[in-house]
């Protein structure tokens, strides 16, 4: 028994030897946009982590994610860091039968941040800009949206659950000149994760930010106060919203561009509001 | 016989390009240079010599010249070109060729151009189509010569509409035999990195290049820009690694100050260009090519840094 453990181990290390040795070398593959299927592998274990054991993620309505083709998820934004994205994408990964790969949108911002961008680019984000968006859901991937953007994640804990404006309806214009069904997805559990209290503007505008998040750990214990809160989660995809049918120049008929954008906010408004009032977020 | 000129027939570059045209059938080609060529350019009429405007336009006129491929960007085979003379050559005699072509009534131009006008910019797209208005100002140097040519050349034609116009936006030509600014960056020692970043870069070997350009040159209806670029992007620490080299992470606070001190090229070594290309990436989409061209890369960019840092590793040994 001994020697087997041992025979494992000694594999175990060779394997992690190999794997650096070609990271060193430079031997390793992107796919076109810079994901990189070793650092999805290598991070998976501390998404699992997080997705299973520390937030306790529920999960519905998955089968209205399609198995095969083109889909544009529309989410809710919020919790300071992009987390919510992260877990949507595990549940697609982790628990959807046909175990796909879903690309989050990202704030171009991001790419300003040293570590944070290419980290975004290895793990398959983009930028979310509508010729990235158009692009993929052209090559029948599945793209993820947050239209509140910056509003959403900077939302104090007292506004927690309430939609902020869905930016201009360009994640609909999208859907419409892809023909891409609009999936909307409520997320309750990632307010909770990093509950902001205040939002420091001047030092938001000093260290060029777009918010300096207050939270009751945050800047308080420091780096300590980055840990987010054990919050349970619950992640609901709702019916697609088909958008084939009007046809790619509807694009540009802000009718029905901000009517759809309509029927996607108020479905997961609808779906946010469900949530049992006396809800313990633990 | 249809007569096309090339200028820029003393740059290794130039005589690649040449080589593929020349053995062509039906193809009388004239390469023009200020000196004689470094390689071996098929069965190519060499004039050498410095031309002025009216003297070009004589030329031309002489040979009865249809098509002229324009490849004489100073920068980028000579590693320490001198800034002024560089736009000189590279703006001015650029535009002097424009209109001497004008002049001597040539059909076709085709016009060297560069993938990274786009701009190093966080708006930028992941690939980047040849229609793309640039979103950010771009430094003096090479890079910008070639922005102020593309530009120059588009909005020349749009008053001539008489003469036809290819621009070929090529990424940054990489090879074990060519001399360019990337290559020249990739086989330095250490080749420094800001600590944080790592862009997606796109190249190509030079060999892919002149075959796009004999392709424009003798394709009759094709006109417009084109990226020219091998098949995927790698990642810039990738790059430097695949070439045999070890990437040195650089602070930018360390290269700000550096940059206050006048100390750039001390602390960052080698970087041909702006140093926004070390921060975000400048992808361009080369399907245009693909599709209305018929031009495809034969060399992947894994390959050629391969086989860079091979050549590399082989020059140590001997």
């Amino acid at each position: 028994m001994e020697d087997l453990s041992k025979l494992v181990a000694f594999y175990q290390l060779r394997e992690t030897q190999d794997f650096i040795l070609r990271r060193i070398k430079g031997e390793y593959q992107t796919d076109p946009y810079g994901l990189d299927p070793e650092i999805i592998e290598l991070m998976r274990p501390l998404l699992h982590f997080f997705y299973r054991t520390y937030w306790r993620v529920k999960v519905e309505g998955l089968e209205h994610v399609p198995a095969t083709g083109r889909g544009l998820l529309v989410a809710n934004h919020s919790g300071v860091l992009p987390w919510d994205g992260a877990m949507i994408a595990t549940a697609i990964a982790e628990d959807h039968p046909a175990k796909r790969v879903m690309r989050n949108t990202f704030l171009h911002w991001f790419s300003e941040l040293p570590f944070v961008s290419p980290l975004f680019v290895s793990l398959g984000c983009i930028p979310g800009l509508p010729e990235n968006a158009i692009r993929l859901l052209e090559e029948d991937q599945l793209v993820c949206s947050f239209p509140e953007g910056v509003k959403g994640v900077g939302k104090l804990y007292k506004d927690r659950y309430q939609l902020a404006r869905f930016g201009r309806g360009g994640f609909v214009q999208v859907a419409l000149k892809t023909g891409a069904p609009l999936i909307p997805v409520a997320v309750v559990g990632a307010e909770e994760t990093y509950p902001m209290l205040a939002n420091a503007k001047p030092l938001a505008r000093l260290l060029k930010l777009p918010y300096f998040p207050i939270t009751p750990f945050f800047p308080l214990l420091g780096p300590l106060g980055t840990i987010p809160v054990p919050s349970r989660w619950k992640i609901t995809f709702c019916p697609p919203i088909p958008t084939a049918t009007y046809g790619p120049a509807a694009a540009d008929d802000p009718l029905i561009v901000f009517e759809l954008a309509e029927k996607v906010r108020s479905t997961i408004q609808a779906t946010l509001n469900q949530r049992p009032k006396t809800r313990w977020p633990f | 016989m249809a007569v096309f000129l090339l200028n820029g027939i003393d740059t290794y570059f130039g005589a690649q390009v040449a080589q593929v045209l020349s053995n062509q059938a039906g193809v009388d080609l004239i390469g023009l240079g200020r000196s004689a060529p470094i390689a071996s350019v098929g069965q190519t009429t060499v004039l050498t010599g410095e031309f002025s405007g009216p003297q070009l336009a004589q030329v031309l006129q002489e040979k009865r010249v249809e098509t002229v491929i324009h490849l004489a960007m100073a920068g980028e085979e000579q590693s320490n070109a001198d800034s002024e003379a560089t736009l000189q050559q590279n703006v001015l005699g650029s535009m002097l060729l424009l209109g001497a072509c004008l002049a001597a009534k040539v059909k076709r131009v085709i016009i060297r151009s560069s993938t990274l006008i786009y701009g190093a910019s966080v708006t930028n797209p992941v690939f980047i189509p040849e229609k793309q208005v640039r979103s950010c100002s771009l430094k003096p140097g090479l890079i910008r010569e070639y922005a102020d040519l593309d530009t120059f050349a588009t909005n020349f034609v749009l008053k001539h509409p008489q003469i036809e116009l290819v621009l070929l936006r090529c990424a940054s030509l990489v090879g074990e035999k060519i001399s360019s600014p990337l290559t020249r960056y990739l086989t330095q020692r250490r080749p420094r990195f800001l600590l944080g970043f790592n862009p997606r870069i796109q190249i190509l070997h030079p060999e892919d290049a002149a075959k796009a350009f004999a392709l424009a040159a003798t394709s009759k209806k094709v006109s417009g820009a084109f990226n020219l670029v091998a098949d995927q992007p790698v990642l810039l620490k990738q790059a430097i690694r695949l070439a045999g080299n070890l990437p040195f992470p650089l602070p930018s606070s360390l290269l700000a100050t550096a940059n206050i001190l006048g100390q750039r090229r001390a602390v960052l070594g080698h970087w041909p260009f702006e140093q926004a290309f070390l921060r975000y990436s400048c992808i361009a989409d080369s399907q245009k090519a693909q599709r209305e061209l018929g031009w495809q890369a034969t060399h992947s960019a894994t390959a050629i840094l391969r086989t860079l840092g091979s050549s590399k590793a082989s020059l140590l040994n001997s």
